[in-house]
């Protein structure tokens, strides 16, 4: 089994030494690490299919971070792990597209091969730090384990990879700490190991699903500075996955907003804050509190709740909720449409800030039409949001 | 007598090993303290931070004295042949329904003369060999079937659980005296038949607890580790599943006991002249005029035996949820 394996990961590794010289990549310059192309995770329910993930492209390259918004249910979670490959099968429609990481289909390995990748290629840092450590395995052990099975370590090599990598990732007294069990140590520090754990065998891709939403604020920033820190010196490509726009602000290459499956605006993470063309993107922006708000402001919600994953509306998905709708929008789904710079793409008939959204919006005020009335999303960004997003940075 | 295998059993499958929440919440930051007051499982957990000293102090004598007296049992049955006990079987007619104390009898004689004292000690060998043999059989097989139906669902679990289900739903009593009238009377046999019938019990805790932990994010955590489906099942899931199954394991073995006992008490459990705690209770009730001790002392010995098992596994559960739900 181990010489198999050894064999197998062999091979990869001459490829990837070869690549370069064999098969230069077409057109453009290196290809991404990780390239999905109309991806698709559907559920089957009883009460029929559920889209939860509808056609998504994008790209990482080697490196880079990729910052993921939107809100609850729009696909997010399911998105990062259907590139992971880890949905329970029973529930699934197979999910049709591609995911293309460093060239390899992981929708057509067997699970003995995403075995192989999991963990020392691509590894995930999950959402809750409480659950998602063992309660009765020692934190050594937990640290220890993938190394010895995937890098085929000795017990003391291991060991003291372990203390490594705890004290990279900002854990005080680490030698202690492999003693002692996941209850033992705060939440941040909980998530630190976790963090430690998914960077033990060194993966080329870092999938962060919500790594700081359990967390207190406090320790948010932390956590993000850590992955971002690993991320540089590791030169580990990241996708960073959240439904705060603030989180990603200054920690990303470039964002993709999801609503309904779908990705509505991908942006290189500048041109999103100062550009957007997406009318979700600038009532996500709004919704954000600022601090120097006189208090009792009323906080900028987004009118009405996204649209059940089932009975998707016909045309854009988010025309009930947009100041910005029209009949077209209702009848008709924009397609990803390119934007003011290369690399900008948007879902939107009446984009903000050109003139057709200006005088939609300003049609749909005037004639008093849901929602842009008593809407407050249909209010410009005010310039002091921007700000504040970029000292972020 | 017999009955309570099936009901009590039964009972605390699908919800009841998940921690109790109302008094973890209470004690969750006092950590080690929490544990300890832990004992008082359930209702009295959230009142005992309020009176801290006096009632813990009072449940760990309890605790220690249902050890103690566990201690006791298990040590004269283990060495029932080297302690100086009489023979259980040997008769001094002259001496038969011998009041405790009397003519040099710790707990009297019997009415054809043998020693009482001697024939519980023997006696509790064989209930105890039959206790825990059917504990480790029925959590051994069942909890092995539990784990891999939590585990792997789909049709391989819908079969099994539905002949655990049958299993569960048949009369215990009456499939155990059909199974003894059907295989004999022997030590080994019926051991053997009440393991048997504990398996279902045993594999509904172990497959509720396997569901539940499976659903937890370590396990997802250890997939995307790149964990096979062994490794997960052994190092992730059999530590968690494995815990409440042990606690539960030493509340059956009070419950083996009683089931014994109960076939004991209609003459189907070991043969004749072996005696077991319920064959001395069901011999003594003859004579219960006459000689009230032949019933009363085997009953009362049986019946502290089960309370202190009962009384430490309760114990040892609620410091495991405790120590779970703290996470």
């Amino acid at each position: 089994m181990a010489t198999r394996r050894e064999a197998r990961r062999h091979q990869r590794e001459l490829q990837r030494l070869g690549e370069p010289d064999a098969a230069p990549p077409p057109a453009g310059a290196e290809r991404a690490l990780l390239e999905i192309d109309d991806l698709r995770t559907w559920f089957r329910s009883p009460r029929g299919t559920v889209h939860a993930v509808d056609g998504v492209s994008l790209s990482l390259e080697r490196g880079k971070t990729l910052g993921i918004v939107g809100e609850s249910g729009s696909g997010k979670t399911v998105l990062s792990r259907s590139i992971m490959r880890l949905l329970p099968r029973s529930t699934t429609v197979h999910p049709t597209g591609k995911v293309l990481f460093d060239g390899r289909d992981l929708l057509t390995l067997e699970t003995g091969e995403l075995q192989d990748i999991w963990g020392e290629e691509m590894a995930m840092v999950f959402q809750d730090p409480m659950t998602s450590l063992n309660p009765v395995v020692k934190i050594g052990r937990q640290i220890t384990e993938g190394l010895r099975h995937h890098l085929h370590m000795s017990k003391n090599d291991a060991r003291e990879a372990a203390v490594a990598l705890l004290t990279s990732v900002g854990i005080p007294e680490p030698i202690r700490r492999l003693n002692q069990y996941p209850h033992e140590l705060s939440g941040g520090m909980r998530q630190r190991v976790t963090i430690a754990i998914a960077l033990a065998c060194g993966p080329r891709l870092l999938i962060a699903d919500e790594p700081t939403t359990a967390l207190d604020v406090t320790v948010q920033a932390q956590i993000l500075d850590l992955l971002q820190k690993q991320q540089r010196e590791r030169f580990m490509a990241l996708v960073l996955i959240t439904h705060d726009l603030g989180v990603v602000a200054g920690r990303s290459d470039e964002i993709a907003v999801m609503y309904a499956g779908k990705v509505v605006e991908r942006a290189p993470a500048y041109e999103l804050f100062h550009q957007m063309r997406m009318p979700y993107t600038e009532a996500l922006l709004k919704s954000i509190p600022r601090v120097t708000n006189p208090s009792h402001t009323r906080l900028q919600a987004i009118v009405g709740r996204p649209p059940d994953l089932v009975n998707l509306p016909k045309g854009c998905k988010f025309a009930p909720r947009c100041p910005y709708a029209q009949e077209r929008c209702v009848e008709e789904e924009p397609p990803l449409l390119p934007g003011p710079t290369p690399g900008h793409e948007f879902r939107c008939w009446f984009p903000v800030g050109t003139p057709e959204g200006t005088s939609a919006l300003q049609r749909n005020l005037r004639e008093g039409r849901i929602p842009g009335m008593d809407n407050p999303a249909a209010q410009p960004v005010p310039p002091d949001v921007l700000e504040q997003l970029e000292s972020n940075a | 007598m017999a009955r309570p295998v099936q009901p009590d059993v039964a009972d605390p499958s699908p919800d009841d090993d998940r921690p109790p929440t109302e008094p973890t919440e209470l004690a969750a930051p006092a950590g080690v303290a929490a544990a300890e007051i832990g004992i008082a499982s359930g209702a009295a957990g959230g009142a005992a931070i309020l009176m801290p000293d006096a009632p813990r102090k009072k449940r760990r004598i309890f605790y220690f004295l249902a050890l103690g007296w566990l201690a006791v049992v298990v040590f004269t049955a283990v060495f029932a042949d080297v302690l100086p006990l009489a023979d259980p079987n040997f008769q001094v007619i002259r001496d038969r329904l011998a009041a405790p104390g009397e003519k040099g009898y710790i707990l009297g004689t019997d009415n054809i003369g043998r020693d009482l004292l001697s024939r519980l000690a023997f006696g509790g060998r064989v209930s105890l060999i039959i206790a825990f043999t059917a504990v480790i059989i029925g959590s051994l097989v069942g909890g092995a079937i539990g784990l891999t139906a939590g585990f792997f669902r789909g049709w391989y679990e819908r079969i099994v659980m539905s002949f655990v289900d049958v299993l569960l739903a048949f009369p215990a009593l009456v499939l155990l005296l059909a199974l003894v009238a059907f295989v004999g009377q022997s030590l080994r046999t019926i051991s053997l038949v009440i393991g048997f019938l504990a398996i279902p019990a045993y594999a509904r805790v172990a497959r509720a607890t396997t569901l539940a932990v499976s659903q937890r994010e370590y396990v997802l955590a250890a997939r995307a580790l790149g964990a096979k489906s062994s490794r997960i099942l052994f190092r992730e899931l059999l530590p968690n599943v494995a815990l409440p199954v042990v606690a539960f394991g030493l509340v059956a073995l009070g419950l083996v006991i009683v089931a014994e006992g109960g076939l004991a008490f209609l003459g189907l459990s070991v043969e004749f002249p072996t005696s077991t705690w319920g064959s001395l209770i069901a011999a003594g009730k003859n004579w219960v005029r006459e000689s009230p001790h032949l019933a009363l002392i085997p009953s009362v010995v049986m019946l502290l035996t089960v309370l202190s098992l009962n009384y430490v596994g309760d114990t040892l559960r609620s410091r495991f949820d405790v120590r779970e739900s703290a996470l």
